[in-house]
Parts: C-alpha cells; structure tokens; sequence
C-alpha cells in the first residue's frame, strides 16, 4: 500500500514540472474558406525572439533558473486551431541568424500555394545562408492523424542589426497559410540550429517551450 | 533360436535399442520424450503463429528474408525450448519429493555427477544448430546486401537531422522531399547521413535500417516489392522529439514514379551534383 | 562468542579506532553537502563566463561532494595513517571490524565483510527501488500513445536514467551482497583478502547514487543510458553528474572486483582445491575478472564525454575530427561483457540452489566451469554486435555474428547442467527452488530471442525497436534478478538467522513471474509489429500491447512490493533459523546464523567439494574434514591450521 502511494506521489510531483506553456487559441477571422474541404478560417500571431526576455509566462520551472539568454518563440508554443480550416499564420522574426546546415529547410514547404511572404513580398524560399529560425510542423502518419507537414524558414536580421526582444525591435514579417484537416495533436519546432552545446541543438533547442511547441487541432 | 540375452555369443550381448528402451532408465527417457516432443509441436504452433501476426506486411526482398528468418530461427529453438522445459515440467510432476512435510529435505536423490556421452551429444547437436544458424545468417546477409549486377539502382540519399527525415534524389535531377517515394521492383540503395547526432533511419515494412551518422556516410539496400504507403521511423534516441521523426514511404509504378518526379522538378535519370539536400 | 542476531545492542565497544570513532554516514554527507556547496560557487564564480562552465561547475559541484564525502566517512584515514607509518593495533581492527557496535556499525566505514555485504543488499534493494519507480513512470507514461503525462522531454530522462540505475542495481545484486557475505564463509576464511578495501568500494558507490538522483534537478539526460555521442554532447548538465556517477562507480567495481578475485585465489581454506571449491565461488571470481577488464572501459568514455563537454576537447564530435563510432566501441566493449557481469552472478547462484533442492550432484562440475569459462572468454569478443545497423563496419557483421552465435553453445551448457541436476532428483519445492524454474523459463526465453537479435539481417529489424527491450528484460531481469532473488531466499536464514516468510515470499514469486511474461511478452508483439524503444508517442496501432504491458507492470510491483515486506517483516521478526535449514554441503552451512565476527572458530580442512547428495564413503565425501565436529580447542587459529593431526582430517568418519 505504501508502495503505491509513493508511487502515486512520485508521478504527481513529476507530472507538475513538467513544463506547460499557456494556450494561445487561434483567433477565427469572417473571411470565407477558399479552399476545398476547409469550413473557417483563422489566425495565428506568433514572434520569435533572439531571448527570452519578453516570454511572461515563464518562471523557474527546470531546475537551474529561467534562461533569459536562450532564444525563444512567443508569446507560447502551445498553440490550438480549428480543424479543417485555412490558418493564416503571422511571425515576426527578430533573431539573427547563420547558414543553416540542410538548405532542404530553407524552402518552403505545405503552405497554400508553397509560399510565404516575407515583409510584403512572396517566396518560395529565403537564402540558406541567412536563415534565423523555421516552424516546422512534423507530421505523424497514422490512421487517426490526418497528414500535415508545413515547413517555414525565417529569414534572419542582418548581421549589423542589433537584434532584441522589445515590440518595436526591427523585425522580419513572415506570413503565410495551412490548412488543417482532422482533430489531433501535432509536435511542433523550429528546424534550425538556434540553441546551445553541439551541433546548437541543445539548450533552447531541446527544451520544449522554447522553440518546440505542441499544435492541437480540435 | 532364441533372442534372449543369456542366448546370444558371450562376447556380444549388448542390448538392442528396443531393449534397452525397456529398460527403466530406458522408459524414462520415452516418457521425457514425449512431453518434448508434445511441447516441442505446441511451441512450433505457438511461435509461427505469433512471428506472423506481429510482423508488418512484407513490402520488400529484405523484409521477406528478415521474415523467413524470425520463421526458421523460432521453429529451430523450439525443440531447445521444449528439451529444457520439459524436463523442467516433468521434474515438477514426478520427481517431486511426496513429503507431505517440507521442513525437513526428502532423502538425497542418485548421485549422478556426469555422462560424458549425455554431454558429448549435446555439445555436438548444439554445435550443429549453431552451424546451421550461422549458415542461414550469413546467406542472408549476402543476399540482402549485395546489389545485382543487372539493376541500375535509385540512389536516395536520407538526412537525419533532429528531428526529421529529409530525402533527395539527386540521380534524378536533385528533387527534394519530406516523404520518401519509391518505384516498384527497383533496387533502392539509400545514402544516409546526419547533419547533428546519431539517428537511425528505419523502414519497418521493408526490412530496412541503418544508421545516420553525423560526418559519414551509410548505405543500405532494398527492392520494393508492394505498392503502397508505409512507415519511415528512427530508431535511435535523438533527443526531445526522437518519437515524431516519423513519416510515410509510397511505393508506386516506375510511371507514377517518373512522373512523381517531374512534377517535383527533377528529371529522371539526370544526375545533380549536390541537390537540394546539401 | 556468537551474536545472537545482527540488530544486537553495542556492549563492550572495543578501544581503538582513533578518528574512525567519530566518522560515519552521517559525517561524511554533511562534509558532502558542504564542500560541494563550496566547489560548485567557486567553480560558478570563475567559469561562469566560460563556453562551457555551467559544466564546469557542476562537475566542480560533485566532485566536491564525493571528496567530501570519502573524507567524511575516513575512507582516506587509512592512506593518511600509513603515510605516517602508523599501523593498525588489535584494538582498531577489532573496531574497524565492527565488534559489539551493533546496528551502528552498518553505517561506518566497517570493514567485517557481512557488514558489506549487508550494506550491499541494502543499497541494490533502493537502487532496483528507485529504478523500479521509475520504470513504472515509464509505464505509466506509455499506457497512453501521447506524451501528455510527463512530455518528452521528461520522459527521456527516466528512461535513461531508469537505465542506468537499473545496470548499476543489477551489477552489484548478487556480487555485492553475496559475492561479500557468502563467498568467504564458503571458502573457509575469516575474512576477505584486503577488508579496508571492501569497505571503501561500497562507500565509493554509495555517493553515485545520490549524483543519479540529482540528475532530475540538473534538467534532466537526453540519452539512454547508453550516452551515445554525440547526444550526449549536446545535454544539458544532468549528463556530467550521470558522467560522474559511472566513474564513482567502475572505481567502487574494480576495487569489489580485485578484492573477490585475490580473496578466492589465495584464501580458499586448505584442502580447497579447484575440483572442491562451489561453484559460486568460481564463478564469482570469473565474473570479477571481467568486470574489471570491461568495466573501464565506460570509465574512459565517461571521462572523454566529460572532457568534450567541458574543456572542449573533441573525442566524440565528427566535426572537429572526433569518431561517434569511437564512443559506441568503447562503450559496447564494456557494454556487452557488462551484461554478463551481470547475468553469470545469478546464474551461479542458481547453480548453487539447485543441487540442494534436488538433493543431487550438480551435474557435470566440470562442464559448468566450462561453460562459465567460456562465456566470459566469448563476452569480449562480441560487442559489435550492438553496433549491427551502425554502418561502422559492415564487413564484420558475419565475423561478429559468428562469435555471437558460438556463445549459445557455453550458454547451453549451463542448461544442460541445471536440468541434468534435476535429473531423477528429489525435488524439494522450498522458496530458492521455485526461482531455479522461474530462471528456467524467463532465461530459455531471453536466450532463444537473443538468437534472433545475432542473425544481422534481422537485426536490421529489430534493433532500436521493443523486441530488444523486451530481450534484455527477459535475461536481465528475469534471468539475472530471479537468481538474485533466489539467493536471497537462500541466503536470506544465514545472514540474518531468520527464515523468509515462505508463504509471501511464494506468493510474491508467482505474481512477479505472471506479471513479468505478461509485460514483456506484449512488447515483444510490439516490437515485432515495428514500435520504436525510447518513444513516449507512438502510432495508435501499438495500445492495446502497451496497455498490457502497463497493466504486467503494475502487477510486477505489487509482486515486488509483497518481496520486500516478506524481506522486512522476516528480518524483524522472522522464525529463527539454525545454522544449515537447507541440509545443504557448502562450508556456509556450519557456522551459526547469523555468522560470529571471525565465522570460524577453526579454519576448517576441506576434503571433498559441496556436492555431495546421495553419496557415502566414496572420495566426494567429507566436505568438512575439520567441522564435523566443532573443535574446542584453546590453539589460536594459527596453530590449528598449521598442525592437520591426522584425527582432525578424518573426524567425519567418527561418530561423536
């Protein structure tokens, strides 16, 4: 009995550090879905930040203090859109950025019409030597998930460019659009190296709230 | 005449088989006998049945040589089993002390410190299995890893990178994709590499799987043999989201393929140093 | 004379000892906790504006707890005393030994090795616990194909360090507690070879346990256990107190390690020749050789990782000219003998049970010291084959294959002398024996499918999916554990002089034997049908196995739960158990349960070897040429040894 109760104590207090970024629910938008087979349309803000300071929701919840210096999408990753709807996506790319090691990433990917814009002008993929970040939505085939596979690169600011965290930093505006189709639950991340440690995919990178978020479609 | 032993020449009164069956030692090893050989038939019934339920569909050469494989190796170790278990099963049923009263030991048992022959046969009949094994295993081993001479094979080099696979054919004029598609009965040779850690790049259905080693290229071969849409998984722990690098392989016509390819930009058969995957 | 049972009250503390007096646990984790404040801020405030000196400093941090440590519980007084010239008196020896301290004794740097391998049973019992707990997060996680539980990134950190604490459990489950109490008694010494030494490889492991569990505050391992690089370069700070712990640990191992093997080489009582010595003992020394040939191995990988991570050096990193491939050798050269260190100590203690619960010979000594020769000799040669699907060399996947598939045939051997045993024996169905059959068929079951892992076309298959999982499971824990179990059960009377709940201990047998095959026999259906290892999210087609496997789980630690209330309530107040409750050959048996400090009064002369059920007057005969009858003679024991008077050796014959 002891035993089981332990146990039950040991899971409880794990599961509550687990780390659990607010929900950020699409907001729906009037415009009539164009697409075939998509009933609404919605919208999706999101920024990515070159530091963590602007992220609110964010206490000392793993184990060495809050990591102010590591980039980080805001203001959540754990986002929610509605099922078979046409989501514009909006993001605003503040960080730097490097040349990214799989130039396969920085082509755009699973969007209406294979494109973004990028500041007003629309692309179907930046330059593999500038790339800051990417949201990449990793698609998980199976007879209960609906295939979706969207991959956006963000191109980076330039170097001379200081780059920070305030609203009115200068930042790169990335748009684009995906369609979902049935409910589930997608993982999401960026693809490019922005972290710590080796091959910069640690750290940020491989901590989830970062620069790796859950999508639910419901 | 009579075949009794007190009648035979006195220099060859050795048993028969059939009599020194009759033997008590002799009943003995008939009555193990047949729990092997019983449990040995259910073991059989019991493993085939199982390799084939759980197994994927078989899509590939490699697969099917992997499957013949779990088939062959699970009916040869079932007599093992059944040796070992059996007299594990006949132990408990007759040889069990009748002690109603287990505080105090039963009397000693007989002191059998060895048979050498016992021993010798086992060492030869395992040594023979082992052979047997290890025959089968490297038959197959060249089998699946070696390309025939009369295919022009598909080159598709795979990148790992956490946490996601990417594909490119770069022999058919550097088309990049997310997802893996495949021409029928062609023989496939993947160039796999990693741009960050260890991954392992594995298609369950096809019998496929190697490594994607940061700085190095590996190589693994396979001939699709069904049409269909199957899995691409990683098999070794890449870090956060090591259980989503996951996504689907299509095998279609050698038509649907070419024109698969064209749709996506490339042309069949061209080669494109470099390609789109760096 | 004789103590009556090990929680006994101090009386009569002997002199001597000096600061050892003072020093104990207690001392030794607070002068832990503060120098590890200490070298953790230094370290902080120096290297903080390093690259790498959130590692560096954390490194800084345990190593300044497990010196602080050491210092605290006097593993370094002894060094210290013998730089100064000062030798060891009586008294300190006595003291050191841990005469007349009572329960106080387990938790001093105490040098008697019951009190080791006391320590030892104690700490496997809270290392398999706290895997235990993990492996049932792990399960708990998995009963549904999300991660919602505890998210992935939590969930690969209890996997790999459910790993590694599990490994290091096992490893120590049966050398540490027996491979200590037992082994000395059964050889007819007083002692082992160097008992300082004994003493300071438990207190050498105990500080790794708790640099594993700090892991969960340094955010945490990406890897499994097996650490590959470059993940591993790539982790957060919980990866270098992982680092650490597994130096701590090889150190305490090799010292366990050279301790047992000069102990059964040079003090096997006279008479004790290798046709006579139990076959425990052979194969506890065997198993000691190999661990301290592979174990250092992951030493040295550990340490290269630590320097990768921390001063920059690049052994394992591609880019700047290191090998992954180089990591992935040296770890599975220690990898795989390791796993033999692991599964030959429960092997040979089953060897051990079951000549006595059959009341026969084991049959064919000869061919199990074969046997178990052989499979350590082979476990070095066939480590790549955890390397198959690497694509590091492809040409030596036949080669490996080959000396894979040759250790089946020692591994046979083994079977053919636990059934031969049971061969026409009389088979008394007491608690030890039912974990002899328990081994049977979990150990059959994980070698037929370690068949199937060698062949390396299907290989390609199965690695990195369940079905490996599932295998080592089944010989690690169901093979491996089972015999610890075993000899507990088995050992259990003469270590504590009190008999195991049996009823429990049966009952608790059962359910962990249905609960185990129910568990893992479903992931091998999984893994069959292509379910990746390692993965808190999987496709929805793998539920209803992992539903199973969730629910055996739960029944394997209710099983495990009511073992180990059996072991506390039987402890407290068990029946009290005389000196042979199993009627049993080996020298063990004749002395009292629990044994006096020095176990023997005279060292005894040993004539025959243990095996000798259902034999009279023949040359196997007479185990004990000197204790048959006790000898109550004033000689110290020195003078009994020195003079074998013809009585003494042949006294068995007599009847007194």
């Amino acid at each position: 009995m002891i035993g089981a109760v332990a146990l039950g104590a040991t899971v409880l207090v794990l599961h509550s550090t687990k780390v659990e970024p607010p929900l950020l629910v699409a907001t729906n938008t009037a415009a009539a879905a164009t697409i075939a087979g998509a009933t609404s349309t919605s919208s999706l803000d999101l920024s990515a930040y070159p530091d963590s300071t602007a992220i609110t929701w964010r206490k000392s919840n793993d184990g060495v203090g809050p990591h102010e210096d590591w980039v980080s999408y805001g203001p959540t990753t754990n986002l929610q859109v509605p099922a078979h709807s046409v989501v514009t996506v909006t993001i605003k790319q503040y960080d730097s950025g490097e040349p990214i090691p799989n130039p396969f990433l920085a082509e755009v990917r699973g969007t209406v019409g294979g494109t973004m814009t990028v500041d007003g002008e629309t692309v179907t993929k930046i330059d593999a030597d500038h790339v800051g970040h990417t949201f990449t939505i990793h698609n998980f085939p199976s007879d209960k998930l609906d295939p979706l596979f969207v991959n956006v690169p963000l191109p980076a600011m330039p170097d001379e460019v200081e780059a920070c965290s305030q609203s009115d930093c200068p930042n790169h505006v990335v748009t684009f659009q995906f369609v979902t189709l049935g409910p589930g639950d997608y993982a999401w991340n960026c693809e490019f190296p922005c972290g710590g440690n080796y091959a910069n995919f640690g750290e940020a990178m491989s901590s989830y709230g970062y620069m790796s978020g859950t999508l639910h479609v419901v | 005449m009579s075949n009794d032993i007190e009648d035979r020449p006195i220099d060859d009164q050795r048993l028969t088989i059939g009599e020194r069956l009759n033997t008590p030692a002799g009943q003995l090893v008939k009555k193990v006998t047949l729990v092997i050989v019983v449990m040995t038939v259910i073991l059989v019934i019991f493993s085939v049945w199982w390799v084939n339920e759980s197994m994927p569909v078989v899509a590939s050469d490699t697969e099917q040589a992997v499957q013949d494989t779990m088939m062959v190796f699970a009916v040869a170790s079932a007599p093992v089993m059944a040796l070992v278990w059996g007299i594990g099963y006949y132990s408990l049923r007759h040889w069990r002390s009748p002690n109603k009263d287990l505080s105090l030991p039963p009397e000693d048992g007989p002191p059998i410190r060895s048979n050498a022959r016992l021993t010798m046969t086992w060492v030869i009949v395992s040594g023979i299995l082992t052979a047997f094994l290890l025959v089968w295993g490297l038959t197959e081993l060249t089998a699946t890893t070696t390309i025939p001479t009369t295919s022009s094979p598909l080159v598709v080099k795979v990148t790992g990178q956490q946490w996601l696979w990417s594909f490119a054919y770069d022999n058919d004029g550097g088309v990049g994709s997310p997802d893996l598609v495949l021409p029928i009965d062609r023989t496939i040779v993947f160039q796999v590499t990693s741009t960050d850690v260890i991954h392992s790049f594995w298609l369950p259905e096809m019998g496929v799987k190697v490594d994607a080693n940061p700085g190095v290229m590996t190589t693994s071969i396979t001939t699709p043999s069904k049409l269909g849409t199957f899995n691409v998984r990683c098999a070794e722990l890449c870090g956060l989201n090591h259980s989503f690098m996951e996504t689907t392989v299509t095998v279609v016509s050698a038509d649907d393929f070419n024109k698969w390819i064209t749709a996506h930009g490339g042309t069949p058969g061209q080669k494109v140093a470099g390609g789109t995957n760096g | 004379m004789a103590e009556a049972a090990v929680l006994s009250k101090p009386t009569d503390i002997p002199p001597g000892g000096g600061i050892m007096r003072r020093l104990n646990m207690v001392t030794g984790c607070v002068l832990g906790v503060i120098l590890a404040i200490v070298a953790y801020k230094l370290g902080d405030y120096f290297w903080a504006a390093n690259d790498q000196g959130t590692d560096q400093a954390v490194i800084a941090g345990e190593a300044g707890w497990v010196l602080g440590f050491l210092i605290g519980v006097g593993a370094f007084v002894a060094p210290i005393n013998w730089l100064l010239g000062r030798d060891l008196t009586h008294d300190d020896e006595m003291f050191l030994a841990g005469k007349n301290q009572g329960i106080a004794r387990y938790f001093r740097f105490t040098t008697d090795h019951k009190v080791v391998g006391v320590q030892y049973l104690v700490l496997a019992m809270v290392t398999f616990g706290v895997g235990g707990t993990l492996a049932m997060m792990i399960r708990t996680e998995l009963a549904t194909n999300d991660s919602e539980m505890f998210g992935n990134q939590i969930y690969n950190s209890l996997v790999g360090v459910h790993g590694i604490v599990m490994i290091v459990s096992t490893i120590i489950m049966v050398l540490g507690p027996w491979g200590n109490f037992i082994m000395p008694i059964m050889i007819g010494a007083r002692d082992m070879a160097f008992p300082r030494l004994n003493a300071l490889s438990f207190w050498t492991l105990f500080p790794a346990i708790p640099i594993f569990l700090s892991i969960a505050v340094l955010r945490g391992i990406p890897t499994g256990w097996v650490a590959y690089a470059p993940l591993s370069d790539e982790a957060p700070p919980g990866m270098d107190a992982f680092a650490i712990a597994i130096v701590l640990f090889v150190i305490s191992a090799g010292i366990g390690a050279v301790n047992i093997i000069v102990t059964g080489v040079t003090m096997r009582a006279r008479g004790m020749n290798w046709h006579r010595a139990p076959i425990f003992v052979i194969g506890t020394i065997g198993t000691s050789f190999l661990g301290l040939v592979a174990l250092p191995c992951f030493e040295v990988a550990m340490i290269c990782t630590l320097l990768d991570r921390s001063m920059g050096a690049a052994f394992f990193v591609p880019d700047l000219g290191g090998s992954q491939w180089l990591y992935a050798n040296l770890f599975w050269i220690m990898g795989h003998p390791e796993v033999y260190v692991i599964v030959i100590p429960g092997v040979i203690a089953i060897l051990e049970i079951a000549p006595v619960f059959a009341r026969k010979p084991l049959y064919s000594f000869r061919l199990a010291v074969v046997g178990l020769i052989a499979l350590i000799a082979l476990s070095i040669l066939v480590w790549a084959h955890h390397m198959f699907v690497s694509g590091w060399a492809p040409t030596l996947g036949g080669p490996f294959m080959l000396t894979t598939e040759l250790i089946s045939i020692p591994t046979g051997l083994i079977f053919l002398v636990i059934i031969g045993t049971l061969w026409r024996g009389n088979i008394w169905m007491r608690l030890p024996m039912y974990f002899v059959y328990g081994f049977l068929w979990n150990f059959m079951i994980g070698g037929v499918t370690g068949i199937f892992l060698s062949d390396v076309p299907a290989d390609n298959e199965l690695h990195g999916a369940l079905f490996v999982t599932a295998h080592f499971h089944y010989t690690l824990l169901g093979g491996a554990m089972i015999g610890a179990m075993g000899a507990l059960a088995f050992w259990f009377p003469k270590m504590t002089g009190r008999m195991l709940n049996e009823k429990v201990g049966k009952v608790s047998f059962w359910t962990v034997m249905i609960g185990f095959n129910v568990t893992f026999m479903a992931m091998f259906y999984n893994g069959l049908a292509g379910m990746p290892r390692r993965v808190a999210n999987y496709q929805p087609e793998y539920i209803p196995g992992n539903m199973i496997s969730t629910a055996g789980a739960y029944v394997i630690m209710a099983g495990m739960l009511m073992f180990l209330y059996a072991i506390v309530s039987s402890w407290r107040s068990g029946d009290i158990a005389g000196p042979n409750p199993w009627h049993a050959k080996s020298l063990e048996w004749f002395v009292p349960s629990p044994p006096p400090l020095e176990n023997f009064e005279v060292l005894p002369i040993v004539t025959g070897d243990p095996y000798g059920y259902g034999e009279s007057h023949t040359k196997h005969t007479s185990h004990l040429g000197a204790m048959h009858r006790p000898h109550r003679s004033t000689k110290s024991k020195v003078e009994a040894v020195a003079d074998p008077t013809p009585e003494v050796a042949a006294q068995d014959g007599d009847h007194a």
